[in-house]
Protein backbone atom coordinates (compact mmCIF):
# COMPACT_ATOMS: atom_id res chain seq x y z
CA UNK A 1 0.00 0.00 0.00
CA UNK A 2 2.74 2.23 1.20
CA UNK A 3 4.85 1.37 -1.86
CA UNK A 4 1.80 2.45 -4.32
CA UNK A 5 1.12 5.33 -2.86
CA UNK A 6 5.00 6.35 -3.41
CA UNK A 7 4.69 5.51 -6.99
CA UNK A 8 1.73 7.55 -7.39
CA UNK A 9 3.66 10.05 -5.91
CA UNK A 10 6.46 10.03 -7.84
CA UNK A 11 4.66 9.33 -11.23
CA UNK A 12 2.61 12.41 -10.09
CA UNK A 13 5.22 14.28 -9.61
CA UNK A 14 7.01 13.27 -12.73
CA UNK A 15 3.72 13.92 -15.01
CA UNK A 16 3.11 17.78 -13.23
CA UNK A 17 6.36 18.33 -14.58
CA UNK A 18 6.06 17.57 -18.05
CA UNK A 19 3.01 19.30 -18.07
CA UNK A 20 5.21 22.54 -16.91
CA UNK A 21 7.34 21.96 -19.65
CA UNK A 22 10.32 21.70 -17.42
CA UNK A 23 12.37 20.26 -19.64
CA UNK A 24 16.69 19.75 -19.80
CA UNK A 25 18.04 22.72 -20.77
CA UNK A 26 20.86 23.31 -18.57
CA UNK A 27 23.47 20.71 -19.67
CA UNK A 28 26.71 21.74 -20.92
CA UNK A 29 28.03 20.45 -24.41
CA UNK A 30 29.79 17.05 -24.14
CA UNK A 31 33.92 17.07 -22.93
CA UNK A 32 36.09 15.96 -25.89
CA UNK A 33 38.10 13.96 -22.89
CA UNK A 34 36.68 10.17 -21.69
CA UNK A 35 32.76 10.34 -20.56
CA UNK A 36 33.96 10.21 -17.03
CA UNK A 37 36.27 12.94 -16.04
CA UNK A 38 37.57 13.30 -12.31
CA UNK A 39 39.11 16.51 -10.63
CA UNK A 40 40.16 17.28 -7.50
CA UNK A 41 42.06 20.47 -5.44
CA UNK A 42 42.52 21.72 -2.17
CA UNK A 43 41.81 24.89 -0.85
CA UNK A 44 43.45 28.03 -2.92
CA UNK A 45 45.58 28.93 0.81
CA UNK A 46 46.32 25.24 1.33
CA UNK A 47 49.73 24.50 2.56
CA UNK A 48 51.96 21.49 2.76
CA UNK A 49 51.19 20.23 6.44
CA UNK A 50 48.06 22.14 7.08
CA UNK A 51 44.40 20.37 6.73
CA UNK A 52 42.17 22.05 4.29
CA UNK A 53 39.09 21.01 2.13
CA UNK A 54 39.54 18.71 -0.84
CA UNK A 55 37.13 19.50 -3.68
CA UNK A 56 35.80 16.45 -6.27
CA UNK A 57 34.42 17.09 -8.94
CA UNK A 58 32.87 13.79 -11.20
CA UNK A 59 31.63 14.50 -14.38
CA UNK A 60 29.77 12.18 -16.88
CA UNK A 61 28.68 12.52 -20.11
CA UNK A 62 25.49 10.47 -20.90
CA UNK A 63 25.36 10.56 -24.48
CA UNK A 64 28.71 8.93 -24.11
CA UNK A 65 28.11 6.58 -21.53
CA UNK A 66 25.66 2.99 -21.08
CA UNK A 67 22.01 3.95 -20.96
CA UNK A 68 21.72 1.94 -17.37
CA UNK A 69 21.60 3.18 -14.20
CA UNK A 70 25.11 3.79 -12.18
CA UNK A 71 25.22 1.94 -9.43
CA UNK A 72 28.22 2.16 -7.85
CA UNK A 73 31.21 4.59 -6.80
CA UNK A 74 34.73 4.49 -6.02
CA UNK A 75 36.78 7.10 -5.48
CA UNK A 76 40.35 6.30 -4.01
CA UNK A 77 42.79 9.26 -2.53
CA UNK A 78 46.14 8.84 -1.85
CA UNK A 79 48.14 7.22 0.30
CA UNK A 80 49.61 10.03 1.95
CA UNK A 81 46.55 12.20 2.61
CA UNK A 82 45.19 12.29 5.99
CA UNK A 83 41.92 11.53 5.74
CA UNK A 84 41.61 9.30 8.95
CA UNK A 85 43.95 11.46 10.76
CA UNK A 86 41.69 14.87 10.03
CA UNK A 87 38.98 15.93 12.26
CA UNK A 88 35.94 14.62 10.30
CA UNK A 89 33.67 11.84 11.42
CA UNK A 90 33.25 12.29 15.38
CA UNK A 91 30.17 11.07 15.19
CA UNK A 92 28.21 8.10 13.69
CA UNK A 93 25.07 7.96 11.51
CA UNK A 94 23.41 4.68 11.87
CA UNK A 95 20.04 4.00 9.89
CA UNK A 96 18.20 0.95 9.44
CA UNK A 97 19.42 -1.28 6.70
CA UNK A 98 15.78 -1.13 4.97
CA UNK A 99 16.21 2.85 4.05
CA UNK A 100 19.16 1.50 1.62
CA UNK A 101 16.83 -0.88 0.35
CA UNK A 102 14.21 1.35 -0.31
CA UNK A 103 16.95 4.19 -1.10
CA UNK A 104 13.98 6.79 -0.79
CA UNK A 105 13.17 7.50 2.73
CA UNK A 106 11.24 10.22 4.57
CA UNK A 107 12.99 11.67 7.56
CA UNK A 108 14.71 14.99 9.13
CA UNK A 109 17.69 16.75 7.41
CA UNK A 110 21.06 14.55 8.01
CA UNK A 111 18.48 11.97 8.59
CA UNK A 112 18.46 12.70 12.16
CA UNK A 113 21.66 11.86 12.33
CA UNK A 114 24.70 13.83 14.40
CA UNK A 115 25.95 16.86 12.65
CA UNK A 116 29.61 15.31 13.80
CA UNK A 117 28.76 12.90 11.06
CA UNK A 118 29.48 14.77 8.64
CA UNK A 119 32.47 14.13 6.52
CA UNK A 120 31.55 16.31 3.01
CA UNK A 121 28.73 18.38 1.53
CA UNK A 122 28.21 19.06 -2.24
CA UNK A 123 25.91 18.84 -5.25
CA UNK A 124 24.23 16.38 -7.88
CA UNK A 125 23.11 16.86 -11.25
CA UNK A 126 20.77 13.93 -12.84
CA UNK A 127 19.33 13.98 -15.92
CA UNK A 128 15.66 12.07 -15.04
CA UNK A 129 14.66 10.45 -18.15
CA UNK A 130 10.79 9.50 -18.33
CA UNK A 131 9.37 6.95 -20.26
CA UNK A 132 8.32 8.97 -23.38
CA UNK A 133 11.62 10.67 -24.24
CA UNK A 134 11.60 13.69 -21.91
CA UNK A 135 14.26 14.48 -20.07
CA UNK A 136 14.58 16.50 -16.82
CA UNK A 137 17.49 17.68 -14.97
CA UNK A 138 17.07 17.21 -11.01
CA UNK A 139 19.57 19.55 -9.03
CA UNK A 140 20.29 18.08 -5.38
CA UNK A 141 22.49 18.58 -2.50
CA UNK A 142 24.68 15.71 -0.91
CA UNK A 143 25.97 14.70 2.20
CA UNK A 144 28.54 12.17 2.83
CA UNK A 145 28.36 10.82 6.77
CA UNK A 146 30.74 8.07 8.78
CA UNK A 147 28.31 5.40 9.40
CA UNK A 148 29.30 2.57 12.08
CA UNK A 149 32.40 0.22 11.74
CA UNK A 150 31.03 -2.67 10.63
CA UNK A 151 32.89 -6.05 10.48
CA UNK A 152 36.05 -4.50 10.05
CA UNK A 153 34.78 -2.23 7.60
CA UNK A 154 34.41 1.30 8.46
CA UNK A 155 30.60 2.91 7.00
CA UNK A 156 29.40 5.72 5.73
CA UNK A 157 26.08 7.03 4.78
CA UNK A 158 25.25 9.18 1.92
CA UNK A 159 22.11 11.36 1.32
CA UNK A 160 21.08 12.76 -1.66
CA UNK A 161 18.12 15.73 -1.23
CA UNK A 162 16.92 16.62 -4.33
CA UNK A 163 16.41 20.32 -4.45
CA UNK A 164 14.68 20.75 -7.33
CA UNK A 165 12.33 19.84 -9.06
CA UNK A 166 11.37 16.63 -7.30
CA UNK A 167 12.73 17.15 -4.35
CA UNK A 168 13.13 13.17 -2.95
CA UNK A 169 15.40 12.43 -0.34
CA UNK A 170 17.37 9.33 -1.21
CA UNK A 171 20.11 7.33 1.49
CA UNK A 172 22.62 5.06 0.01
CA UNK A 173 25.38 3.13 1.63
CA UNK A 174 29.16 3.09 1.55
CA UNK A 175 32.06 2.44 3.21
CA UNK A 176 36.12 3.12 3.10
CA UNK A 177 38.50 0.54 2.26
CA UNK A 178 41.76 0.28 2.40
CA UNK A 179 43.28 -0.58 -1.14
CA UNK A 180 46.99 -0.66 -3.00
CA UNK A 181 49.50 2.04 -3.37
CA UNK A 182 49.75 4.59 -4.64
CA UNK A 183 45.92 4.90 -3.03
CA UNK A 184 45.49 4.96 0.47
CA UNK A 185 41.76 4.33 0.65
CA UNK A 186 38.65 4.14 -1.03
CA UNK A 187 35.26 5.46 -0.65
CA UNK A 188 32.71 3.29 -2.37
CA UNK A 189 29.08 3.96 -2.44
CA UNK A 190 26.38 1.54 -3.43
CA UNK A 191 23.90 2.91 -5.22
CA UNK A 192 20.71 0.54 -6.03
CA UNK A 193 17.69 1.52 -8.35
CA UNK A 194 14.89 3.13 -6.65
CA UNK A 195 12.44 0.77 -5.96
CA UNK A 196 9.34 2.09 -8.24
CA UNK A 197 11.42 4.25 -9.92
CA UNK A 198 12.59 1.67 -12.67
CA UNK A 199 9.35 1.35 -14.75
CA UNK A 200 8.77 5.66 -14.69
CA UNK A 201 12.04 7.11 -15.07
CA UNK A 202 15.95 6.65 -16.03
CA UNK A 203 17.92 8.74 -13.36
CA UNK A 204 21.77 9.42 -15.17
CA UNK A 205 23.89 11.61 -13.22
CA UNK A 206 25.96 13.88 -14.83
CA UNK A 207 27.57 16.13 -11.81
CA UNK A 208 29.02 15.46 -8.60
CA UNK A 209 30.77 17.87 -6.86
CA UNK A 210 31.36 17.10 -3.22
CA UNK A 211 34.00 19.12 -0.85
CA UNK A 212 35.20 16.56 1.68
CA UNK A 213 36.41 18.68 4.99
CA UNK A 214 34.25 21.37 3.11
CA UNK A 215 34.36 24.93 5.20
CA UNK A 216 30.42 24.88 5.66
CA UNK A 217 30.58 21.50 7.86
CA UNK A 218 30.22 22.98 11.54
CA UNK A 219 30.58 20.62 14.50
CA UNK A 220 28.84 21.13 18.23
CA UNK A 221 30.57 20.21 21.33
CA UNK A 222 30.16 21.34 24.93
CA UNK A 223 31.83 23.85 26.36
CA UNK A 224 31.64 25.14 30.10
CA UNK A 225 27.78 23.76 29.58
CA UNK A 226 27.44 25.37 26.05
CA UNK A 227 26.44 23.64 22.71
CA UNK A 228 29.31 25.60 20.86
CA UNK A 229 29.63 25.45 16.94
CA UNK A 230 33.22 24.97 15.39
CA UNK A 231 34.33 23.96 11.76
CA UNK A 232 36.33 20.78 12.25
CA UNK A 233 40.09 20.69 10.68
CA UNK A 234 39.58 19.17 6.86
CA UNK A 235 41.98 16.75 4.89
CA UNK A 236 45.31 16.62 6.74
CA UNK A 237 48.43 17.26 3.89
CA UNK A 238 51.78 15.54 4.43
CA UNK A 239 54.36 18.28 4.80
CA UNK A 240 56.15 16.36 1.42
CA UNK A 241 54.39 16.42 -1.67
CA UNK A 242 54.17 12.75 -3.25
CA UNK A 243 56.33 12.41 -6.21
CA UNK A 244 54.62 13.36 -9.80
CA UNK A 245 52.23 15.04 -7.35
CA UNK A 246 48.73 13.87 -5.75
CA UNK A 247 47.21 11.03 -7.56
CA UNK A 248 43.14 10.30 -7.58
CA UNK A 249 40.89 7.52 -9.49
CA UNK A 250 37.30 7.21 -9.57
CA UNK A 251 35.90 3.68 -10.87
CA UNK A 252 32.04 3.52 -11.55
CA UNK A 253 30.13 0.81 -12.12
CA UNK A 254 26.78 0.41 -13.94
CA UNK A 255 23.73 -2.12 -13.04
CA UNK A 256 24.56 -3.76 -17.02
CA UNK A 257 28.63 -4.61 -15.36
CA UNK A 258 30.00 -1.98 -17.17
CA UNK A 259 32.45 0.01 -15.62
CA UNK A 260 34.63 3.32 -16.79
CA UNK A 261 37.18 5.09 -14.76
CA UNK A 262 39.58 7.97 -14.75
CA UNK A 263 42.04 9.52 -12.65
CA UNK A 264 43.49 12.85 -11.70
CA UNK A 265 46.42 14.71 -10.45
CA UNK A 266 46.67 17.79 -8.23
CA UNK A 267 49.86 19.48 -8.10
CA UNK A 268 51.41 20.28 -5.12
CA UNK A 269 50.38 23.42 -3.10
CA UNK A 270 53.09 24.94 -1.78
CA UNK A 271 54.85 24.37 1.55
CA UNK A 272 53.94 25.46 4.64
CA UNK A 273 55.46 29.14 5.45
CA UNK A 274 57.94 29.33 8.22
CA UNK A 275 55.84 31.16 11.19
CA UNK A 276 57.49 34.32 12.08
CA UNK A 277 59.87 33.68 14.63
CA UNK A 278 59.65 37.74 16.33
CA UNK A 279 63.25 38.10 16.83
CA UNK B 1 121.10 -23.34 -3.59
CA UNK B 2 118.48 -20.91 -5.00
CA UNK B 3 115.58 -22.98 -6.02
CA UNK B 4 116.25 -25.17 -3.05
CA UNK B 5 115.60 -21.75 -1.13
CA UNK B 6 112.54 -20.56 -3.10
CA UNK B 7 111.10 -24.47 -1.93
CA UNK B 8 111.61 -24.06 1.34
CA UNK B 9 110.02 -20.55 1.49
CA UNK B 10 107.30 -21.75 -0.46
CA UNK B 11 106.76 -24.52 2.40
CA UNK B 12 106.89 -21.97 4.96
CA UNK B 13 104.16 -20.12 3.24
CA UNK B 14 101.79 -23.06 3.20
CA UNK B 15 102.85 -23.81 6.78
CA UNK B 16 101.76 -20.21 7.55
CA UNK B 17 98.96 -20.21 5.39
CA UNK B 18 97.32 -23.70 7.38
CA UNK B 19 98.35 -21.98 10.83
CA UNK B 20 96.76 -18.88 9.88
CA UNK B 21 93.29 -21.21 8.58
CA UNK B 22 93.87 -23.11 11.69
CA UNK B 23 93.09 -19.94 13.86
CA UNK B 24 90.81 -18.38 11.77
CA UNK B 25 88.24 -21.64 12.38
CA UNK B 26 89.79 -21.70 16.09
CA UNK B 27 88.04 -18.45 16.38
CA UNK B 28 84.95 -18.64 14.20
CA UNK B 29 84.15 -21.48 16.59
CA UNK B 30 84.44 -19.51 19.74
CA UNK B 31 82.91 -16.56 17.76
CA UNK B 32 79.73 -18.97 17.00
CA UNK B 33 79.48 -19.96 20.53
CA UNK B 34 79.72 -16.47 21.56
CA UNK B 35 75.67 -15.82 20.99
CA UNK B 36 74.62 -19.57 22.85
CA UNK B 37 77.06 -18.10 26.01
CA UNK B 38 75.19 -14.61 25.96
CA UNK B 39 72.07 -16.15 25.62
CA UNK B 40 72.08 -17.64 28.52
CA UNK B 41 72.55 -14.55 30.67
CA UNK B 42 69.32 -13.40 29.10
CA UNK B 43 67.05 -11.70 31.42
CA UNK B 44 62.70 -12.02 30.98
CA UNK B 45 60.95 -9.48 31.94
CA UNK B 46 57.20 -9.61 31.99
CA UNK B 47 55.82 -6.14 32.26
CA UNK B 48 52.57 -4.53 32.25
CA UNK B 49 52.17 -0.71 31.41
CA UNK B 50 49.77 2.23 31.18
CA UNK B 51 50.77 5.19 28.40
CA UNK B 52 49.10 8.58 28.33
CA UNK B 53 50.13 10.27 24.90
CA UNK B 54 49.28 13.18 23.49
CA UNK B 55 49.68 14.81 19.62
CA UNK B 56 52.76 16.37 19.35
CA UNK B 57 51.91 16.89 15.22
CA UNK B 58 50.57 15.65 11.94
CA UNK B 59 51.75 14.74 8.78
CA UNK B 60 49.32 13.66 6.34
CA UNK B 61 47.87 9.99 7.59
CA UNK B 62 50.73 10.12 10.01
CA UNK B 63 50.67 11.12 13.45
CA UNK B 64 53.48 11.80 16.24
CA UNK B 65 52.47 11.49 19.68
CA UNK B 66 54.47 11.97 23.29
CA UNK B 67 53.86 11.34 26.57
CA UNK B 68 54.26 9.02 29.57
CA UNK B 69 54.29 5.62 30.74
CA UNK B 70 53.74 4.04 34.17
CA UNK B 71 53.57 0.37 35.46
CA UNK B 72 56.84 -2.24 35.45
CA UNK B 73 58.62 0.31 33.61
CA UNK B 74 57.99 3.66 34.22
CA UNK B 75 59.22 6.13 31.56
CA UNK B 76 58.38 8.28 28.60
CA UNK B 77 56.98 7.32 25.05
CA UNK B 78 57.27 8.63 21.86
CA UNK B 79 55.01 7.23 18.84
CA UNK B 80 55.30 7.44 15.05
CA UNK B 81 52.03 5.67 13.92
CA UNK B 82 50.32 5.54 10.31
CA UNK B 83 46.74 5.98 10.60
CA UNK B 84 45.03 3.20 7.75
CA UNK B 85 41.19 3.10 7.37
CA UNK B 86 41.13 -0.16 9.12
CA UNK B 87 44.39 -0.46 10.99
CA UNK B 88 46.80 1.98 12.61
CA UNK B 89 50.25 0.72 12.53
CA UNK B 90 53.73 2.34 13.94
CA UNK B 91 56.97 2.42 15.69
CA UNK B 92 56.57 2.98 19.60
CA UNK B 93 59.75 3.75 21.64
CA UNK B 94 59.80 3.29 24.81
CA UNK B 95 62.65 4.90 27.23
CA UNK B 96 62.77 3.68 30.52
CA UNK B 97 63.16 6.12 33.61
CA UNK B 98 66.09 3.72 34.56
CA UNK B 99 68.21 3.71 31.30
CA UNK B 100 67.69 2.08 27.94
CA UNK B 101 64.66 2.28 24.85
CA UNK B 102 62.75 -0.34 23.70
CA UNK B 103 61.70 -0.10 20.13
CA UNK B 104 58.60 -1.62 18.83
CA UNK B 105 56.04 -1.95 15.90
CA UNK B 106 52.64 -2.15 17.04
CA UNK B 107 49.74 -2.92 14.78
CA UNK B 108 46.22 -1.46 15.99
CA UNK B 109 43.01 -1.87 15.24
CA UNK B 110 40.03 0.60 16.14
CA UNK B 111 36.68 -1.07 17.18
CA UNK B 112 34.23 1.46 17.06
CA UNK B 113 34.23 5.05 14.95
CA UNK B 114 33.08 7.21 17.52
CA UNK B 115 35.11 10.35 19.06
CA UNK B 116 37.04 8.17 21.74
CA UNK B 117 37.15 5.01 19.89
CA UNK B 118 38.53 1.73 21.19
CA UNK B 119 41.14 -0.12 19.94
CA UNK B 120 43.49 -3.17 20.38
CA UNK B 121 46.67 -4.90 19.04
CA UNK B 122 49.93 -6.67 19.12
CA UNK B 123 53.18 -5.23 19.62
CA UNK B 124 56.63 -6.87 18.72
CA UNK B 125 59.85 -5.52 20.16
CA UNK B 126 62.37 -4.88 17.44
CA UNK B 127 65.47 -3.76 19.31
CA UNK B 128 66.79 -1.69 22.19
CA UNK B 129 69.58 0.54 23.47
CA UNK B 130 71.21 0.08 26.72
CA UNK B 131 70.26 -2.69 28.81
CA UNK B 132 67.86 -3.37 26.67
CA UNK B 133 70.44 -3.57 22.97
CA UNK B 134 69.31 -7.32 22.57
CA UNK B 135 65.77 -6.69 23.43
CA UNK B 136 63.32 -9.54 21.79
CA UNK B 137 59.76 -9.93 22.67
CA UNK B 138 55.93 -9.67 21.90
CA UNK B 139 52.71 -8.28 23.34
CA UNK B 140 49.12 -7.27 23.18
CA UNK B 141 47.76 -3.66 23.87
CA UNK B 142 44.50 -1.60 24.07
CA UNK B 143 43.53 1.32 24.58
CA UNK B 144 41.47 4.15 23.73
CA UNK B 145 42.02 7.28 21.28
CA UNK B 146 40.00 10.67 21.10
CA UNK B 147 39.89 11.13 17.74
CA UNK B 148 39.17 14.91 18.10
CA UNK B 149 42.63 16.05 20.12
CA UNK B 150 44.56 12.27 19.54
CA UNK B 151 44.92 12.16 23.01
CA UNK B 152 45.79 8.35 23.56
CA UNK B 153 45.42 6.18 26.54
CA UNK B 154 46.90 2.81 26.16
CA UNK B 155 47.62 -0.17 27.94
CA UNK B 156 49.94 -2.69 26.66
CA UNK B 157 51.37 -6.34 28.35
CA UNK B 158 54.39 -7.60 26.84
CA UNK B 159 57.28 -10.76 27.77
CA UNK B 160 60.75 -9.01 27.13
CA UNK B 161 63.64 -11.14 26.85
CA UNK B 162 67.52 -8.60 26.69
Amino acid sequence: MRTDSRRGAVRAALIALCAAGALAAAIGPASAAGPVRLSAAFDSDAALGSATALEVTLQLDPRRLTHAPLNEVRFAYPRSLGIVSSGLGLAICTRPETDFIKVLIAGPRLGGCSPNAVMALGTALALVELTNGQVIPEYATVTLMLGPLERGRQGLVVFVDGTRPFGAKLAFAGDVRDVRAPYGGELVVRMPAVPGLEDLATVSLVELRISIGSHAIRYYERRNGRRVAYHPDGVQLPIACPARGFRFRVRIGFSDGSRQSATAVTPCPPTVAAPASGL
Amino acid sequence: MQPQSLRRRGIFVVTAALVALMLALWAGGVSSAAPSAHAAKRKTLNLTDTAYLHLTRKNGNVIYEKGTASGTLPGTVTARLVTGVTKVSGTVTFHSSGGGTITMNAVGYPQSASTVTRFSGNIAVRKGTGRFRNALGSGTFSGTANRKTWAITVRATARLTY
